[in-house]
């Protein structure tokens, strides 16, 4: 397997934490439902659909964190991003079971809203881990720099699994890996940060050569 | 000394759980990701040692190192030297510690790590099957009993419990782990899983893991409110904190925990001990403030019943049951019934659900069909779109036992009635899954013509049930109603068995309202008055359409005047959505659509911009005076066309594209439903399913969409779909049409597999491929016949197959 922890004495622990979801980016939940422009009636369903998921305002969050020596990760060029770290973070994060609840409901319903709840809910999950701080992580003195998940370009999909090994996914978040890698609930992230004393912004969609991708942030 | 048996030893006085094993193990070097079953096997005297440990300081029941070991996690053999190593470390520290006599070893199962259907892609038979191969190990190697722990979702805490007990008469304890909100993961609350469990035959119930003993005591509160069966509490040493060297600790000192837990146990708890952070010496503390004697709580029955997150008690005011699925005199529900449409189900669900229902009525009782299969596919698709509890109807066993296999929760099974026959084959179903009965007072002699008659029956049914260990509030009696306009007496020997229900046994009871004006005219005034007369004889639930408005108004206007309505709220809500005059028409609307001079008619713009209900309500217009096709052809199909351009050339976007395409369909329902002989379809049907093992179907469900909006009959088979079905499913439609969908790269392989089959076994198919990991290029190396990029272009792609094939048959190619 790609990942182990090395140091057999050191230990890692782990923390859960619930987290308040930071306000809604409209632009962004569109964007990731695929649209440019919106016109009357799509706005109107992203109204409904925010008034429907007003109450699911948390995540929960479990971690651990690690000086950027002690974790060997797969290496290769997305991973490479977190060469100069100074301490990383395994992280699963997920919005919980309610959002599968709501999205099943209405993928027979309705599509469209199914859609829209997907698009949602995704924007939810993202806001928070964007807005997470080295403080929010145990390390008030560093600076999130980057954050790669399992299937992120070249970091293989299978780590799915090193992390579900290193992190009590199932007994302390409710999360679950199929055979074939798929997370439930499905609005769940599980990934690796790094965390720095100084602090480069992550370069973001400039940095993809993908220039017709239609989730392309301009 | 004899030893006592468990259940006995219990009842003396509360019983010391043990404490922490894997955190133990970490200390001594288990590495993170190592399984610490493993160690059974590799270092079976440290595994002893904890054991002995645990013993010492006051354990009497010891959990085997097996929490992991499921098949999922282990090869046969391995899993088989795990399980054995793992009790025999244990039986060695019994034997060691001189306690032989005075202790009790439990296997110990976690979770699979795996989640049952329809969030995860485990059948209840597959896990049930994981649960059986490590139970048939440690039942082999002798065990006391059998410890559940952990489990954070119903579903599997149901298989977990069924193989158990299908496996052993040992005792079985069943303990969940709650999250913060005080549910289980997958949202279930602790009175659905308390009332679930004891149903099932669980000999104690209670919670472990997740928190310390501080958060856990409103859930812990629930239980010792709730349970008849002993209740065990095991929490975590606090909460985890990282210490300035780096490690995990958690905030209780083993006399802060045991203090606090030994507060808890004093108020009823039988089994208490520790989980996540709790070491022997937290059991020693526990020992020394454990009270010798805890009150005997006597919680009453309660007649209750759940689905996965919610639950209706029957007793306090009426529950209303909805009627609506069900193919008694429906042609349109039986047909897609026999076509296997499941959809039409959901929607009366939702429908139901939308108009104040508060329990579900599935019954899909057709002659000639599958009813076991079927039955059980209605209760899976229903439990994904709608939280309300289902009343499973069916007078076939096979398919009441099909049912409760996929029903989350506790259901009512409708029905049970007075004959010997019926008891044999409904009683031991609801020993087994648990469930309330709907008990007819009726018997194989028929319906009695009396109230008295009718009443000794429903004694009948409760000696009987007493005898299978079911208790009354186990059933809802059913007076039955009969028509009037046959014997003007029978609504009258029907209340009047209500009342005597009541009075002479505290039954509660249930009753199919409609029945009563049968052959009458104006079947509503009727059906009201009654519904009003039973309501104030004493009904507990009555089995109605919620589509009806005056009796649903009456409804909520009873429970408004008999003062269960405070503010009247319920009654005024009711009111106010479903009001009896109907507006006229809305001239304009303020989610109309906006005026528009290039666009053709108000019905092409309702859809092209995809306000859906105007859209059906303009078909409905339109179709007073046009015929069908007309209208598809000059307002659907163009506005679906002008939307489908606009998505291709990027100046009209997704969630539009699929609002146009729902208006589409909503306006298409429309023209169906207004002849009454349905034209042929004007398209081929169309196979579509997401491949086997990925479970993302958002995209399939779109491209479903998009294609019935075009009016292709679309044969959506779901998720995680093996190969064959999706063949069988072509063959039997007759159609050379599907298209796949697989969203993850490790589910390629199971779309390449399908591929291959189809155009092995049927070389005139065309398999369309799509989802967010293909591309043309790999689409063609998997040799599929084209590749989607969206929905779109999926209707235009299957279009273009549809007639090539069309047209190599009239060639006589085919």
């Amino acid at each position: 397997m790609p990942g182990r922890v090395t140091g057999e004495s050191r230990v890692f622990p782990w923390v859960l934490r619930t987290l308040p979801l930071p306000p809604v980016r409209e632009r962004e939940v569109l964007r990731y439902a695929g649209c440019r422009e919106a016109e009357e009636s799509t706005l109107a369903l992203l109204q409904s659909c925010l008034r429907e998921t007003e109450e699911l305002n948390t995540a929960s969050l479990l971690f651990l964190t690690a000086p950027g020596d002690a974790l060997c990760l797969p290496e290769g060029k997305t991973v490479s991003l977190l060469a100069s770290s100074d301490m990383l973070c395994l992280f699963a994060c997920t919005l919980g079971m309610a959002w599968d609840r709501l999205i099943r409901r209405y993928s027979h319903l309705s599509p469209a809203r199914a859609l829209m709840l997907q698009a949602l809910g995704t924007e939810r999950l993202e806001s928070c881990l964007d807005g997470l701080t080295g403080a929010d992580l145990g390390c008030p003195a560093l600076l999130v720099r980057r954050r790669i998940s399992p299937g992120y370009g070249d970091f293989p999909l299978e780590f799915q699994r090193e992390l579900f090994r290193f992190l009590p996914c199932t007994s302390a978040l409710g999360l679950t890996l199929s055979p074939s890698l798929l997370m439930t609930p499905s609005k769940s992230v599980t990934g690796v940060m790094g965390l720095s004393r100084t602090g480069a912004d992550s370069p973001g969609c400039s940095a993809c050569h993908l220039a017709d991708c239609s989730f392309r942030r301009s | 000394m004899q030893r006592l048996s468990l259940i006995q030893r219990i009842s003396q006085g509360p019983v010391l759980l043990d404490g922490g094993m894997g955190s133990l193990l970490q200390k001594q070097g288990l590495k993170a990701g190592e399984m610490p079953e493993t160690w059974n096997v590799k270092y079976p005297e440290r595994i002893t040692e904890v054991h002995r440990a645990y013993l010492e300081a006051g354990s009497r029941i010891l959990l085997c190192n097996t929490f992991g070991a499921h098949p999922g996690h282990y090869a046969p053999r391995e899993l088989r030297d795990v399980i054995r190593g793992g009790i025999a470390c244990a039986r060695r520290a019994r034997r060691e510690a001189g306690l032989e006599e005075d202790s009790f070893l439990a296997l110990d199962m976690g979770p699979t790590g795996q989640l049952p259907e329809p969030f995860g892609t485990m059948k209840p038979e597959q896990i049930m099957d994981w649960y059986r191969a490590s139970m048939e190990i440690a039942l082999e190697e002798g065990v006391d009993l059998i410890f559940l722990e952990t489990l954070n979702d119903l579903m599997e805490t149901r298989c977990a419990l069924l193989s158990a007990r299908q496996m052993t008469d040992l005792p079985v304890f069943v303990s969940n782990a709650y999250g913060a909100d005080g549910r289980l993961m997958t949202g279930a609350t602790p009175e659905i899983m308390v009332d679930m469990l004891e149903q099932m035959g669980a000999d104690a119930v209670g919670l472990n893991c997740s928190f310390g003993p501080d958060a856990l005591q409103p859930v812990l509160d629930a239980y010792l409110s709730l349970a008849h069966v002993p209740v065990l509490f095991k929490p975590n040493a606090g909460l985890p904190a990282l210490n300035e060297r780096g490690e995990t600790v958690y905030d209780l000192t083993p006399d802060l925990f045991a203090r606090k837990v030994a507060a808890m146990v004093s108020r009823g708890v039988r089994l208490a001990g520790g989980c996540c952070g709790t070491t022997p010496e937290h059991i020693r503390a526990l020992a020394r403030y454990m009270p010798a004697s805890v009150p005997v709580r006597d919680n009453p029955h309660m007649t209750r019943v759940s689905g996965n997150t919610r639950s209706v008690t029957f007793g306090a005011a009426p529950v209303l049951i909805g009627e609506r699925i069900n193919p008694t005199g429906k042609k349109q529900f039986r047909e897609a019934l026999l076509r296997h449409e499941l959809n039409v189900v959901l929607r009366e669900g939702i429908g139901q659900e939308e108009a104040g229902a508060q329990i579900l009525d599935v019954n899909v009782g057709v002659p000639g069909i599958d009813e076991p299969r079927l039955l059980r596919e209605a209760v899976e698709q229903l439990q994904t779109v709608t939280e309300l509890p289902l009343q499973l109807d069916t007078l076939n066993p096979a398919a009441m036992e099909q049912a409760l296999i996929a029903c989350r929760g506790v259901p009512l099974l409708n029905s049970v009635n007075g004959s010997p026959e019926s008891m044999a084959a409904i009683f031991p179903l609801m020993r087994r899954y648990g469930g309330i009965a709907i008990a007819l007072t009726l018997d194989e002699k028929g319906i009695p013509g009396t109230a008295s008659g009718r009443l000794e029956i429903a004694r009948r049914i409760l000696r009987e049930a007493e005898k299978q260990g079911l208790g009354p509030h186990r059933f809802i009696f059913d007076p039955l109603a009969m028509a009037l306009s046959t014997d003007t007496g029978a609504p009258g020997v029907t209340l009047e068995t209500l009342s005597l229900l009541r009075r002479e046994l505290g039954a509660l009871t249930s009753l199919g309202i409609s029945n009563v004006s049968f052959g009458l005219p104006e079947r509503e005034t009727v059906n009201l008055t009654f519904l009003t007369m039973a309501l104030h004889s004493g009904l507990s639930a009555a089995i109605l359409n919620p589509y009806a408005r005056r009796l649903m108004h009456t409804f909520r206007a009873f429970l408004a005047l008999k003062g269960m309505d405070s503010q009247c709220d319920a009654y005024i809500r009711c009111v106010q959505a479903s009001p009896l005059q109907t507006d006229p028409l809305p001239s304009a609307p303020s989610s109309a659509p906006s005026q528009d001079p290039s666009a053709p008619s108000p019905l092409f713009r309702a859809v092209r911009q995809g306000f859906r209900e105007e859209a059906a309500r303009l078909a409905r217009e339109a179709l007073a005076s046009r015929d069908g096709m007309s209208v598809m052809n000059q307002d659907l199909i163009p506005a679906l066309n002008d939307a489908g351009d606009g998505f291709e050339k990027h100046t009209v976007f997704l969630p539009q594209l699929l609002m146009c395409a729902e208006a589409a369909s909503a306006a298409f329902e429309e023209i169906r439903l207004s002849r009454a002989a349905a034209p042929a379809a004007t398209h081929l049907p169309f196979v579509l399913a997401t491949v086997r093992g990925d479970i993302h179907d958002i995209g399939k469900n779109m491209v479903r969409l998009m294609l019935e909006s075009y009016g292709f009959p679309v044969i959506d088979l779901g998720r995680d779909v093996p190969p064959e079905t999706v063949l069988q499913a072509m063959q039997d439609h007759n159609t050379p049409l599907c298209g796949l969908s697989a969203l993850m790269t490790t589910t390629l392989p199971a779309m390449e597999e399908t591929v291959e089959l189809i155009h092995r076994c049927l070389p005139q198919s065309h398999v369309m491929v799509g989802g967010a990991v293909l591309n043309e290029v790999y689409a063609r190396k998997i040799h599929a016949d084209s590749y989607a990029r969206d929905a779109m272009e999926a209707v235009r792609l299957a279009e273009k197959a549809e007639k090539e094939y069309l047209e190599r048959k009239e060639g006589g190619h085919v």
